[in-house]
């Protein structure tokens, strides 16, 4: 079995000296060229666990290991790459010559310029790379924030939405060159609201809802499950069991069971169905539900 | 050997600052204004001027590479690649002693060139003035990264015009209130115009307490700098 390159083992984190706890108990280990998408709403704490992986936080209990160490020694951060949300950098510096001062915290020499265009073209920054950092677009900031994290032949990448705010063509283009990372042997651990973006390049999932992780799963077998959606002349006040009220009517985690079997408890609960499709489960089922379920 | 490069890392920030803010223009004006003002008079005249030339740049270097809002909000950043607290404040501390220095340099070499002469007393002053950069650095890094640059500011008044009045000199303008005291104390403490004259005569003293204040503020800030690893 590989060894995993990022371990959280019972890390618990709290701010305003212990009054908001914002993450409680969460283990979770990524191994080589894994990508595991990290969601959840608002505030669940997706953004300190990064923190706490990049060895930005100290955790109060509980202990995080990057290569089998600290976060916060040289190695690791040699090893771990970091991609905050609305991350800054210095302002009077182009974009090229922002990976240039990271390249020479990494290297000396020659190496330096072709980690700078390895960055640059990673980010797809080649054509603001004369730009000043004070003056990029969101979407340009989040990709200047991943080319650093992955400057220097990162082994770990930390991202935290980086692929928000970005147009879709340029977002698909970073999708590929994530992936064909993976595929090198990085790790990544995706913290996003997009989770198209997530079901994409993730192979498990981990659902965090207020500080603890509710669910681990392989992306694949999450999404495999069927739903039935049911379109209703008229909502019901309570739906029948194991069925969610939606917009337009119902929803029903089919599992085994018939579209059939379904239908039928509708009408026996006396429901005009009007319309009915089945589809594939998406992340913003599971994060519902695991939302519903706290 | 990874801490020293680190450290040179740090130049490219405050260098682009120096060709792309107005540090270079403020850095001019102050060196300009340092030779075209009445003339250094005595040989403590001019150590005392590149004193106060020396202060004042390094505070300004200070301000603009390290003490703005955006390049404090960078730092955690750099953080997570292989460098340290540590030298990210040394490299910020040697950058502004550096863009300090070539100012002295330049308002000696301008005290030279309209009194025609270079000789020991004007050699002596371009020392006082590097240290004075390597005090006036490392005091407004620890001011800049413990409250930011409003603090940076207030340092840079006390140095180009509270900082000339030597500790003695307060209690027989002012009395012997205890504030005076206490002014005294705040003069001795820190770096000051004052000591230029001392800075020339190669006073071990003030030499000691010019290195105290480059590596202590260099130290401080680093610390504050580390703490933000909370």
């Amino acid at each position: 079995m590989t060894a995993p390159v990022l371990e959280l083992r019972d890390v618990a984190r709290a701010y305003a000296r212990g009054r908001v706890r914002a993450v409680e108990r969460v283990s979770l280990a990524i191994v080589p060229g894994e990508i595991v998408g990290l969601v959840g709403p608002n505030g669940a704490g997706k953004t300190t666990v990064l923190r706490l992986a990049a060895g930005l936080l100290a955790p109060d209990t509980g202990t995080v290991l990057a290569l089998g160490g600290s976060p916060r020694t040289a190695a690791a951060r040699r090893a771990v790459g970091y991609a905050p949300e609305g991350a800054v950098f210095p302002p009077a510096l182009t974009v090229r010559e922002v990976l240039g001062y990271y390249a020479r915290l990494h290297a000396a020499g020659s190496r330096r310029g072709a980690l700078v265009a390895e960055a640059l073209a990673l980010g797809e920054l080649e054509s603001v790379a004369e730009r000043r950092a004070a003056a990029l677009s969101r979407g340009q900031v989040q990709r200047l924030a991943l080319a650093q994290a992955a400057l220097g032949g990162r082994r770990v990448l930390l991202l935290d939405e980086t692929l928000s705010g970005i147009d879709p063509v340029v977002r698909r283009a970073l999708c590929e060159r994530l992936a064909r990372l993976a595929r090198d042997g990085v790790a990544m651990l995706l913290a996003s609201h997009d989770l198209a973006a997530v079901e994409r390049l993730a192979g498990r999932v981990a659902v965090l809802v207020r500080g603890r992780i509710v669910r681990t799963a392989a992306t694949a077998a999450l999404l495999r499950e069927r739903v039935l959606e049911i379109v209703l002349d008229r909502l019901p006040a309570e739906p029948p069991p194991g069925f969610r009220i939606t917009a337009a009517g119902l929803e029903y985690d089919l599992g085994a069971d018939s579209v059939e079997a379904a239908l039928a408890v509708c009408r026996a609960h006396r429901l005009a169905v009007r319309a009915s499709r089945v589809r594939l489960r998406t992340l913003e089922d599971v994060v519902l539900e695991a939302l519903d379920a706290r | 050997m990874l801490d020293y490069r680190c450290a040179l890392a740090e130049w490219q920030v405050v260098r682009a600052r120096l060709v792309r803010t107005r540090l270079g223009i403020w850095l001019l004006v102050l060196a300009a204004a340092a030779v075209a003002l009445p003339g250094p008079g005595d040989a403590s005249g001019a150590a005392r001027v590149a004193t106060r030339v020396g202060l004042l740049a390094a505070t300004l270097a200070v301000a603009f590479g390290a003490g703005s809002d955006a390049d404090q909000a960078a730092l955690p950043l750099a953080l997570t690649h292989p460098t340290t607290p540590a030298a990210v404040a040394i490299g910020r501390v040697l950058s502004a002693m550096v863009l300090a220095d070539a100012v002295v340099l330049a308002v000696v070499a301008g005290f030279a060139w309209r009194h025609g002469e270079f000789g020991v007393r004007l050699a002596a002053a371009a020392l006082a003035g590097i240290a004075a950069a390597a005090a006036g650095a490392g005091c407004a890094l620890a001011a800049a990264w413990t409250a930011g640059n409003a603090l940076v500011g207030a340092l840079f008044v006390y140095f180009a015009l509270l900082s000339a009045l030597p500790p003695s000199g307060l209690a027989p303008l002012f009395g012997s209130h205890p504030l005076v005291a206490a002014g005294g104390v705040l003069l001795r403490v820190l770096p000051g115009t004052w000591r230029g004259a001392a800075f020339a005569a190669g006073d071990a003293g003030a030499w000691l307490h010019a290195l105290a204040w480059a590596a202590g503020g260099t130290a401080l800030g680093a610390r504050r700098l580390g703490r933000r690893l909370a």
